[in-house]
């Protein structure tokens, strides 16, 4: 134990200086004022186009949201309190390595370490986590590499943001704001104001990516999670599978995230599209964590096109996101299969959008709730058949467990038919675990709080089958994690 | 290896057992046997520690450990095996799973490594085949779907592969047909050891038919009001219940059990 | 969204026109003018929601707003109604005409001591105080047609049943709304005190002539063990807007059920909010809607369990043909100490047009943790398979579609008592609708 700190310490401070004396050399010319004051208006805004050498239809497309922007108000329909944001108190733009570092993992919270343990993460993986500055060793960059190359041989583009402004602007181009325009919400509009990176896959006709795309190849973007930007474009026949977050809990200054992430697929193609979110929940009291208001939207452009959205979401202390399909082409599929775990004082507001368009499309929402603590949870979609989406099928289920009697579980459906050939069915239902089931359990041996947690996971199950393995095991051990002290 | 003395219970404020004594050693195999309501149910979910029912006197030994101590989780380490009269169904953990995980906390507990999934299957799958209980229901969600039989069947089978050093079969037999009740016995007498006791609480004699008991007990009316050989089960397949009630008059000149006192 | 855009601004001539056309009555007590005043006031400040209004998303009330409604209706025409086809009734009636007490056609006389039937106007000269609270209780300030009504508050009914009568017959209520001479609106309020261990039973119809909007409210207290009944139904109201609401507190170990059923009615929005306010209580609300042509038929109901071991239990199907659209929003809300609560909804609709359009919006808002609350909904067109059995055994297609379409509301009449009133729905449900498939343009 002493022995590994001590290593790791002096590891830590080698690397430290590596990274310094990169930082010396990498940004000579922009150390004195890498990151703008805080505040927002359209100097700003021009300014952040300006330091990234965006093109000129990029700078046009900020400064139409930002004007946009100006004119909205928050929504407040969400079932959500929180005290209100300043949006000229945040700092919009800051260069990914003026990132505060810590100096080891000593300086991180010993809570976050125990939960590390438990989710068995890689002491690299730890340290990366916590911001503990290893960039250098953690060999990403190889990495990254070595799969950049067997991608580029496919012609996969799978790159940062503005890597991809600067080698396929015409691409950003074409598709930037495609499915979600700076219209859109408030936080739609602001992330097109000021987003800062994020990340873009574009999946060439007929290709069947290889390999899962992960935020793991993507150390580049991290540390720009504020306001971060996703575009993911699948071509005719072409597949991919994308695997966004962590199931760690990440350190993160920044109060408020407002993400997008925008989908196309065409004819033929497939995208699915996983989500472990994880971002810090806030303390016991309620007192400190993310609000994470996120636009995530998928466009079944192509006939018989498919796009599922996968999520599992226990951190953050506000969510508000609904992960969405437009169904456009004839015979397309959207999908949506989702867990939102809310404890102590956590609000989660999630559901799906399933418009559907073309004919014969279907989709599939399958949702379970789980609140705990004084966690308010709810579930809010539409399902909305149009006028020619002749023979088109819906069925959404949503559940929804109680744990405890300060908790609330809310479910919002909306259904809205205008074509007589449709059909939608939807279920609904509410329960909380029964004490015989836990005696049961109990009986057999098992403690109660892994009968929580196994009835919990068993409750969830439809919707992890539909993660990539590995993630689907790691899930589990999160939600366990997040359930911890929920049970007297 | 159970001592019993001077049990007294309740649920909700009604006393149900009102002062058990019974004395069970290794090997043996006792049957407690009563009409409806006597508190046969009771006296096994109390053994097991279920909370919604209080002990509230008396004293339960178990191993040499104050039983009453202890939680049900660890009672169950400890070799109590409750086999329920209502299985209770888990939706979305599987048979193979749930067994696993209940395995693995009593070798944890017992200080032994725990099973890896093929070494459990093989375990698994060869007691399956011993009770002859179908592979499909392995993969199963925990008693979702299952029929009566099929029910009791996976009891019968997680006792095989927990290895119990007491286990209790709670009415196992009601509800069942004659072969389901034939696979329970010879699941029953499969697991029969010198070193293990079982306890059978049932309502018929028919069980005692292929579970040879050493000892019978009647329960009536929260006590035990007649101990005998597998004779006395015999008895009550042929007297019923009723002759009790008179003779309780003249043991104890209680009147009906439904009558509060 | 500003608040000003979830408003139509074109309230105040109403108020102003309320103010003239509401006569106080010398022997009225001095609150009700206040009631008034403040009903006035409220629609002066709030007018009619626009779309934007969440509640209101729906359903378009534009045309309400600057139609000729602000205007009270006259005495009306009784004659109008000669060709209604009313509903069978060997019990005690009582028939209004616009709001207005019709002696001649009402026989109070079959009712057993304990129960009392009166217009409110006459309540209100005598005992009025034991009206005051349910009367000024505002639980809803925005809402347009509870400031309508409250502007306007005069016309009705009051209902009292006392402690442990059991009334085993049905009281009848005939609701008549004649535009006759001049388009307007008629705006009644009912009160039901049902006492302690008593039981009612109502049947409610409701009939149209011309261009008329009516605004029906009504307000149960259902006292312990209580039981209570109604059947609504709404004849043809081709002309008609109707907005038809109920408030009912229940007190412990009651039961209320209600059955709302309607066919041919241009637009009607039936709102119906049920607290159960005690312990043991049962609420049951069933409904069963057609509509054609461009008809709108809107159904909102909210169930709020506040207190432990009750039980609901709601029902809604509804056949959509023509160009209609058919709502449904139901809101079940579990407060913190409902525990042990069991409630259930489903909402399911018929699509028989390309034009016809389904929104169904549940809600289910749920603070304590030991309940079962399940919701289920279904929105798609007639079983072609089921048609095709039918028509393999010689049945023709319109007789195949009438019998699928009357099996699919069918369940929902199932509990409506008595016996006749239900083999008549059952019968008369479609009241002649066509429910064959438009023709496509």
């Amino acid at each position: 134990m002493d022995r590994d700190r001590r290593q790791s310490n002096s590891e830590v401070e080698e690397l430290q200086e590596l990274a310094d004396r990169e930082y010396e050399f990498g940004f000579v010319t922009d150390i004195e004022s890498d990151s703008l004051p805080p505040g927002l208006n359209e100097d700003v805004v021009r300014e952040i186009s300006r330091r990234k050498n965006e093109p000129e239809f990029l700078l046009e497309f900020r400064l139409k949201a930002f004007r946009h922007w100006q004119t909205m108000t928050e929504p407040a329909w969400p079932m959500v309190k929180y005290p209100q944001i300043d949006f000229q108190e945040i700092v919009y733009y800051s260069a990914p390595k003026q990132q505060e570092n810590l100096a080891s993992l000593d300086e991180v919270d010993p809570e976050i370490l125990r939960t590390f343990e438990k989710l068995g993460i890689p002491l690299e993986e730890q340290k990366r986590l916590s911001g503990v500055a290893v960039d250098a060793v953690f060999d990403s960059v190889s990495v990254g590499t070595t799969f950049k190359e067997k991608l580029g041989e496919l012609g996969v583009i799978f790159s940062s943001f503005s890597e991809a402004v600067e080698e396929h602007p015409d691409l950003i181009e074409k598709w930037l704001g495609s499915v979600v325009p700076y219209t859109d919400n408030f936080y739609a509009a602001l992330n097109a104001a000021v987003f800062s990176d994020g990340s873009v896959a574009f999946i060439p006709k007929g290709v069947k990516c290889p390999m899962e795309l992960s935020t793991y190849f993507r150390i580049n973007a991290a540390g720009t999670g504020q306001f971060e930007r996703t575009l993911i474009v699948a071509e005719e026949g072409s597949s991919v599978s994308y695997l966004e977050g962590c199931t760690a809990p990440m350190r993160d200054t920044n109060q408020l995230h407002a993400a997008v992430v925008e989908l196309v697929a065409l004819d033929d193609a497939t995208i699915k599209y996983s989500t472990v979110q994880n971002w810090y929940p806030g303390d016991k009291e309620g007192r400190g964590g993310i609000f994470n208001f996120v636009t995530k939207r998928g466009l079944c452009k192509g006939a018989r096109s498919k796009i599922s959205w996968t999520q599992v979401e226990t951190g953050s202390a506000i969510t508000w996101k609904y992960p969405s399909c437009i169904l456009q082409g004839d015979d397309s599929i959207g999908e949506f299969y989702s867990v939102a775990m809310t404890n102590n004082y956590q609000q989660a507001d999630t559901g799906t959008k399933m418009l559907h368009i073309g004919k014969n499309t279907r989709s599939t929402i399958i949702s379970k709730g789980i609140s705990a603590g004084r966690g308010q949870n709810t579930y809010r979609g539409l399902v909305k058949m149009m006028k020619n989406a002749d023979g088109a099928r819906n069925f959404s289920q949503c559940d929804s467990m109680l744990l405890g009697d300060r908790c609330g579980a809310h479910t919002f459906p909306y259904i809205e038919v205008k074509n007589p050939t449709a059909k939608v069915e939807h279920e609904a239902s509410t329960s909380k675990i029964g004490e015989d089931q836990i005696f049961y359990c109990n009986q057999r041996g098992i403690s109660t709080e892994d009968a929580v947690s196994m009835i919990v996971n068993g409750f969830c199950k439809e919707v992890f089958r539909e993660l990539p393995m590995e993630f689907a095991v790691e899930a589990q051990k999160l939600l366990a994690v997040s359930l911890e002290g929920s049970v007297g | 290896m159970l001592e019993i003395k001077n049990l007294r219970a309740s649920v909700e404020g009604n006393e149900i057992l009102k002062g058990v004594n019974l004395r069970v050693r290794e090997g043996e195999v006792h049957a407690i046997m009563g009409p409806n309501g006597s508190g046969k149910s009771t006296f096994a979910n109390v053994i097991a520690g279920r909370e919604e029912y209080q002990v509230t006197a008396g004293e339960v030994r178990y191993r040499d450990v104050d039983l009453l101590e202890l939680s049900p989780e660890e009672r169950a380490c400890e070799g109590i095996f409750l086999a329920f009269q209502y299985p209770v169904a888990i939706p979305g953990i599987s048979n193979a799973y749930f067994l696993r995980s209940s395995l693995n906390a009593i070798r944890n507990y017992r200080g032994e490594d725990e099973v890896d999934a093929f070494d459990f299957l093989k375990l698994i799958r060869e007691k399956m085949k011993l009770i002859g209980i179908d592979e499909k229901l392995l993969n199963r969600s925990v008693n979702v779907g299952f029929s009566g039989g099929e029910k009791k069947r996976n009891e019968i089978l997680q006792m095989a592969v927990l290895d119990p050093r007491l286990a209790i079969l709670d009415e196992t037999d009601s509800g069942l047909d004659i072969d389901a009740l034939r696979t329970v016995a010879e699941g029953v007498n499969q697991i029969r050891s010198a070193d293990r006791a079982i306890i059978v609480v049932t309502h018929y004699q028919r069980l005692l038919d292929h579970i040879i008991p050493d000892f019978v007990h009647v329960l009536f009316d929260g006590r035990i009001v007649e101990s005998g050989g597998k004779e006395l089960a015999l008895r009550l397949e042929k007297e019923g219940y009723g002759w009790l009630e008179k003779g309780e008059e003249t043991v104890s000149s209680a009147t009906s059990p439904e009558e509060p006192r | 969204m500003s608040a000003a855009s979830k408003r139509l601004s074109t309230a105040t001539d109403w108020a102003t026109a309320l103010e003239e056309a509401v006569v106080e009555h010398p022997g009225h007590p001095r609150w009700l003018a206040d009631i008034r005043k403040q009903g006035r006031e409220r629609i002066r400040q709030h007018g009619f929601p626009s779309r934007a209004h969440e509640e209101w998303k729906y359903t378009s009330l534009a045309a309400i707003a600057q139609g000729p409604y602000s205007s009270l209706l006259d005495e009306g025409d009784q004659g109008n109604f000669t060709t209604v086809k009313f509903l069978p009734a060997d019990g005690p009636v009582v028939t209004l005409l616009n709001g207005v007490f019709l002696e001649g056609s009402s026989d109070l006389l079959s009712l057993p001591a304990g129960i009392r039937v009166r217009p409110l106007s006459d309540a209100l000269r005598g005992d009025a105080d034991r009206l005051r609270s349910t009367l000024e209780a505002v639980s809803d300030g925005e809402h347009p047609f509870r400031a309508l009504a409250d502007a306007t508050l005069g016309d009705g009914l009051f209902i009292e049943v006392d402690s442990g009568i059991g009334f085993e017959g049905v009281l009848h209520v005939v609701n008549l709304i004649d535009g006759g001479s001049a388009p307007g609106a008629a705006h009644l309020r009912h009160v039901v005190v049902v006492g302690k261990g008593a039981r009612l039973a109502i049947v409610e119809e409701v009939h149209c002539h011309q261009d008329v909007l009516a605004n029906i409210h009504w307000d149960f207290e259902v006292g312990e063990d209580a039981e209570v009944g109604r059947v609504r139904t709404f004849g043809r109201c081709a002309d008609g807007n109707l907005f038809h609401g109920s408030r009912v507190r229940q007190a412990d170990g009651s039961t209320f059920s209600d059955f709302f059923h309607c066919a041919g009615v241009r637009m009607i929005r039936n709102e119906i909010e049920v607290e159960l306010a005690g312990r043991r209580c049962h609420t049951e609300l069933r409904g069963a809607y057609f509509a054609t042509g461009s008809e709108h038929v809107d159904n909102q109901t909210r169930i709020l369990h506040s207190h432990p071991d009750c039980t609901s239990n709601e029902v809604y199907r509804g056949v959509l043909s023509g160009r209609s659209r058919g709502v449904f929003s139901g809101k079940i809300h579990v407060f913190q100490d409902a525990q042990r609560t069991d409630a259930k909804q489903s909402s399911d609709s018929l699509l028989l047009s390309r034009k016809a359009e389904a929104d169904v919006r549940p809600r289910l808002e749920i603070y304590a943790d030991d309940v079962r609350c399940t919701h289920g909904a279904t929105v798609g067109e007639l079983d072609e398979d089921a048609i095709f059995y039918l028509r393999s055994r010689g049945v023709n297609e319109p007789l195949a579609r009438k019998m699928l379409v009357g099996a699919f509301v069918k369940e929902v009449l199932e509990e409506v008592e008595p016996e006749a009133l239900r083999q008549r729905l059952v019968d008369d449900l479609t009241c002649g609708i066509e429910i064959s498939p438009v023709p496509e343009e």
